[in-house]
């Protein structure tokens, strides 16, 4: 017992000042570190936003969002928000610093920090060239059709400037094509596409095709998905992606491999959900090819990958966007 | 002044447990029965000269040496008995050694002394007087002095042992306070003995009242000074004392003539004195400490049986299984029987716990070769010795150790270190191994 | 006669108290702010290597010591080898790796060459070189990604960053953080005599003087000082280097040993492939030590004439 106590007692001892050192230098060199981590944060900002107050804000909650701060200036007023995302990319883990205007609605700038992605490929997201694709973009942004936004997530607040006006929109063929006349229901609500129904009349006949589809009247091919299956897929791309332009298909087929078990040809189905927005006023230009499109009155902006790197830039774009929602809730009021 | 010797070991206060008995007045002891060892240590077998029966007187010799044959030294010294008595046998008897043979004698309580011996004062006359009182090294190994002092080298110091640096023993020490003139006197005998050498007497600092006794006595004395030294386990070896105090190695294979110098103990100093004054050796100082009722300094004749110094001194106390040594715990014999009787250099009677030490893989820690006073690998030769590897140990010098014990004291694998270079030391000396 | 010839009952009867698990139990406990610093640092990543590292250590060690059965004692030596082995890996180490190098390190670095003292390596040493080269993405994830501290430590020089090196902020293996608590733990082996401080001053020294020379872009221009607060130098100098086993036990073998250490470290560091040299160097090192010690071996008393003619102080 008693040989016992000596050790129990030194490891104690030492423990116990191991701890109180550990604390101590905790305290003296904590606003040190905050200060090198500040200048560390500005660093990886530099050129894309600066201010003379950086207000760090809560990012518990968000394993993949690393740092958020609401930049302010001598006067207090909001320059902006810098937001750091980690998120995967080729090589492994990629820090992405995403600066966002006050209300969200367009980037300010990017950079990309520490990456592993390969060099002189994946690494080109680093290049001017592909910064400046964000200066003044429109958020969120989107890539050939990829946003990489989550389903439902950002609220679009009421400060936000989605164009989008509320309500029902519909858009239809004018007549019937092989016996079926499709249309497309869209309902915006808040600035943002909550609901997509892509249906078609049955000529002759007072069912629609999803329901034809649904009673396994309209079989397309043996154990394939069925129609109306395929339709949703579609339904819940567009309410994805917010914007027709942003679905990726083959404009001479209209074919696409981009969503699971779609093997219709969905090129109608884009060019009504477009003609539909077209109603509300703020829809995609529905300019099919892709390419850089900075239109400021939509909600959203599209950005050219970096050739051979596609993981790396839909990474990057990814992460814009998550910085983009994490802002707009900021924005928003809800956080 | 002093330098320090190399390796040794500072035990510290708790370890020494010296206060048990450094205070303690030398009382006399005298038994009704002796046993006088025919072999008294070291060296060869003394031959009885009384029969059963006899009488014999205090200050007779009973033993004399053997003849010498050819040119070679006996390595023994005549023995005498302690008190006035009748011979009750000429019979082997339980010794440190096993069986040795021993005169019995039976004390009659009237102390009747034989004729005293006679003074000297020449160099030639204290040699004599050394071998005429049986006088032996006091401090444990028992080298008969007068073969010491039968060198034809130049010496230029004494050196009085007073280090006295094995835990529990004080025997020194008493001497030292309670009997300052006649150390002084033994010392100026020693010096005589010597031919006019430089004599010092050296004290460890652990020892203050008895440098300051010493330091009083020697003021105003020609070539002869008090040397205070640090408390450090082996000082009182020989050779360690000479590298202390003169910065000295001893040749391999020689002896401290060999470099001018000759050591005696405190106790041999003391006993020369007396011998002087007419008595031979025929008592001694003997420390009983450890686990005893009432730890004592006792002034007990050469013969004395451990047993009754043991009954005398309260016996034992604690439960636990006991280990007797004859001498100090790091040199002394782990004793069979209490039927031992005192030797001329048994300087202490240690009872400790019967250790439980089981030996583990040597960890290479490097203590054994840090605390070694000779420099050597203890750890190296240990495992030479288990592989049977008498070349390494040649490699090694195993004959240089001096067999202190360090090694194992400090072993935290509690190998047996000392007790196998040892063998391997024996190995060399009995085989006449010549080392590299 | 029996009773002479028992080894047991042969001079001398008294030992000094400390026996190898004290000895082993007080480099626990001066691995313990290293370990408190891990754990700070690096959280439930350096617990799980801990725990996984020091079990898979202990339970080999005890399974080896029931296969031996000539009743060898668990002596604590496993569990310093568990430590040191989980504080020289990142802290993303793959954990079944992690275990299978302890597992290596026992049983085969030191039982099957003896156990304790027998072994020419040490074990937690050659376990991470084991994993070095059968398994080297498993050491992946080495430090802490993190948005605020990108500087790798061995590029980093300038003020700030040697005070982050001495309090811990630096990446690299889970041990080698702090620097200052390192140092502390190294504070009580010293008090309690489980090391001598000239080995890992002159390991330290070696290695600093060598940077000094040869780390800079021209000669005498190195940065030995943020070369010695960072990676795992300070954590080997004073618990891999001074390790009993793998080191020479006489005075001048212990500062060659320490001083080829610092400069294989040095070395490998500048132009070796590894980032860091320390294992490597300490292994190659331990391999030198039987004839670094035979060379090594102290004068003995009386062998040396010189001595014996030592003048005579009373003339001086």
């Amino acid at each position: 017992m008693k040989q016992w106590l000596k050790p129990l007692l030194s490891l104690l001892a030492v423990t116990a000042i191991s701890v109180a050192l550990l604390f101590g230098m905790d305290a003296v060199t904590r606003t040190v570190i905050e200060k090198q981590e500040m200048q560390a944060v500005h660093k990886a900002f530099s050129g894309v936003i600066s201010g003379d107050t950086w207000e760090a804000v809560d990012t518990a909650g968000e394993s993949d969002i690393k740092a958020a701060y609401r930049v302010l200036d001598k006067d207090g007023s909001l320059l902006g928000y810098a937001v750091t995302v980690s998120v995967k990319g080729y090589g492994g883990e990629m820090q992405v610093h995403t600066a966002l205007s006050p209300d969200a609605s367009r980037f300010l700038g990017l950079r990309v920090g520490d990456n592993q992605e390969t060099q002189g490929y994946g690494s080109r997201v680093t290049e001017e060239a592909f910064y400046s694709q964000f200066n003044s973009l429109a958020a969120p942004a989107s890539l050939d059709g990829y946003t990489g936004l989550e389903n439902g997530t950002g609220s679009g607040g009421s400060s936000s400037a989605a164009a989008m006006q509320d309500g029902s929109y519909r858009a239809e063929q004018a007549e019937y094509v092989q016996g079926y006349q499709y249309f497309v229901e869209i309902t915006v609500e808040g600035g943002r596409i909550t609901a997509v129904n892509w249906d078609a009349l049955k000529e002759g006949s007072d069912r629609t095709k999803k329901q034809e589809s649904e009673a396994g009247e309209y079989v397309m091919t043996e154990d394939g998905p069925l129609w109306h299956e395929q339709a949703k897929t579609m339904e819940e791309a567009l309410i994805d992606a917010q914007d027709p332009a942003a679905l990726v298909y083959d404009a001479d087929t209209g074919k696409t491999d981009a969503y699971t078990g779609v093997s219709v040809d969905v090129s109608e189905f884009v060019s009504l959900a477009s003609e539909a927005l077209a109603s509300a006023g703020a829809q995609g230009s529905g300019d099919e090819s892709g390419g850089r499109v900075e239109n400021a009155a939509t909600g959203s902006g599209e950005v050219d990958g970096v050739t051979g790197a596609t993981v790396s830039s839909k990474a990057v774009v990814k992460a814009a966007n998550r910085a983009y929602e994490f802002a707009a809730a900021l924005a928003g009021g809800s956080r | 002044m002093p330098l320090p010797f190399r390796g040794g070991v500072a035990f510290g206060h708790a370890v020494e447990h010296k206060d048990q008995t450094s205070q303690s007045k030398i009382q006399p002891f005298t038994p009704a029965r002796l046993v006088l060892l025919m072999r008294q240590g070291f060296g060869a077998e003394c031959i009885p000269t009384v029969k059963p029966g006899d009488r014999v007187l205090a200050g007779q010799v009973v033993g004399v040496p053997p003849a010498a044959e050819g040119n070679r030294p006996v390595f023994a010294a005549p023995v005498h008995c302690g008190v006035s008595g009748t011979v009750r046998a000429v019979e082997p008897r339980p010794s440190a050694e096993g069986q040795t043979l021993a005169v019995v004698v039976d004390s009659d309580g009237k102390g009747e002394a034989a004729p005293p011996l006679l003074g000297a004062n020449s160099r030639d006359g204290v040699r004599a007087l050394m071998r005429e009182a049986g006088l032996t090294g006091m401090g444990g190994a028992g080298f008969p002095t007068f073969l010491k002092y039968d060198t034809n080298k130049p010496i230029r110091y004494v050196l009085v042992n007073g280090a006295e640096c094995e835990p529990y023993l004080t025997g020194d020490h008493r001497l030292m306070v309670e009997q300052t003139a006649q150390v002084i006197a033994g010392a100026k005998a020693l010096q005589t003995a010597a031919g006019g050498a430089l004599g010092m007497l050296c004290v460890e600092e652990n020892k203050p009242d008895a440098i300051a006794l010493l330091e009083d006595a020697v003021r105003g004395q020609e070539g002869l000074s008090v040397v205070r030294l640090p408390a450090r386990y082996p000082q009182g070896g020989e050779r360690q004392l000479i590298k202390a105090v003169l910065g000295r190695e001893v040749p391999a294979g020689g002896l401290p003539a060999d470099c001018g110098v000759i050591v005696s103990n405190v106790g041999t100093a003391v006993a020369l004195a007396d011998a002087l004054q007419g008595r031979p050796l025929t008592h001694r100082v003997v420390t009983v400490a450890g686990r005893v009722g009432k730890p004592a300094n006792l002034y007990v004749p050469v013969g004395t049986r451990l047993s009754e110094l043991l009954e005398y001194c309260g016996g034992v106390t604690g439960d636990a299984r006991h280990l007797w040594i004859a001498g100090g715990p790091m040199t002394g014999a782990a004793l069979p029987s209490l039927e031992v009787p005192v030797v001329k250099g048994t300087a202490g009677l240690v009872v400790l716990d019967r250790p439980e030490n089981r030996e583990s893989n040597c960890i290479r820690c490097g203590g054994c070769a840090r605390v070694c006073p000779s420099s050597l690998l203890p750890f190296a030769i240990d495992a030479a010795v288990i592989a049977g590897d008498m070349a390494a140990c040649v490699t090694y010098r195993a004959d240089q150790c001096i067999s202190c014990g360090c090694c194992s004291y400090i072993c935290p694998a509690k190998r047996h270190l000392a007790h196998r270079v040892t063998m391997a030391r024996s190995a060399f000396r009995e085989n006449r191994v010549k080392p590299a | 006669m029996e009773y002479k010839q028992n080894i047991a009952l042969s001079a001398p009867h008294i030992r000094r108290p400390r026996d190898t698990q004290g000895i082993m139990r007080d480099v626990c406990i001066g691995l313990a702010p290293a370990v408190v610093a891990a754990l700070w640092f690096f959280r439930w990543k350096a617990l799980w290597l801990l725990l996984v590292t020091v079990a898979a250590c202990a339970l080999t060690e005890w399974a080896c010591l029931r296969l031996r059965r000539d009743g060898a004692p668990f002596d604590g030596s496993a569990v310093v080898t568990g430590l040191l082995l989980a504080l020289s890996l990142p802290a993303g180490t793959n954990l079944f790796a992690a275990a299978a190098a302890g597992v290596f390190s026992i049983a085969v670095v030191k039982q099957l060459l003896g156990g304790i003292g027998h072994n020419l390596l040490n074990p937690a040493m050659a376990g991470r070189a084991m994993l070095m080269a059968v398994w080297p993405t498993a050491l992946s994830g080495y430090g802490w990604a993190d948005a605020a501290s990108s500087a790798t430590p061995l590029a980093m020089t300038g003020d700030e960053g040697l005070w982050s090196m001495l309090w811990g902020r630096e990446n690299g293996s889970i041990g080698e953080t702090s620097a200052l608590l390192i140092l502390l733990g190294g504070a009580y082996l010293l008090c309690t005599g489980c090391i001598r401080l000239r080995v890992p001053v002159t390991c330290i020294w070696s290695f600093a003087l060598f940077m000094w020379i040869f780390g800079g872009d021209t000669l005498f221009t190195g940065d030995a000082a943020a070369q010695v607060l960072s990676g795992g130098l300070m954590l080997g100098a004073f618990f891999m280097v001074t390790d009993f086993t793998g080191k020479p036990t006489t005075f001048a073998g212990e500062l060659l040993f320490a001083g080829g250490v610092g400069i294989v470290t040095a070395a490998l560091r500048l132009w070796g492939p590894y980032p860091e040299g320390m294992c490597f160097a300490i292994l190659l090192m331990n391999l030198a030590t039987p004839l670094i010690e035979y060379l090594t071996r102290p004068p003995v008393y009386g062998t040396w004439p010189s001595r014996s003619a030592a003048p005579d102080p009373a003339k001086r």
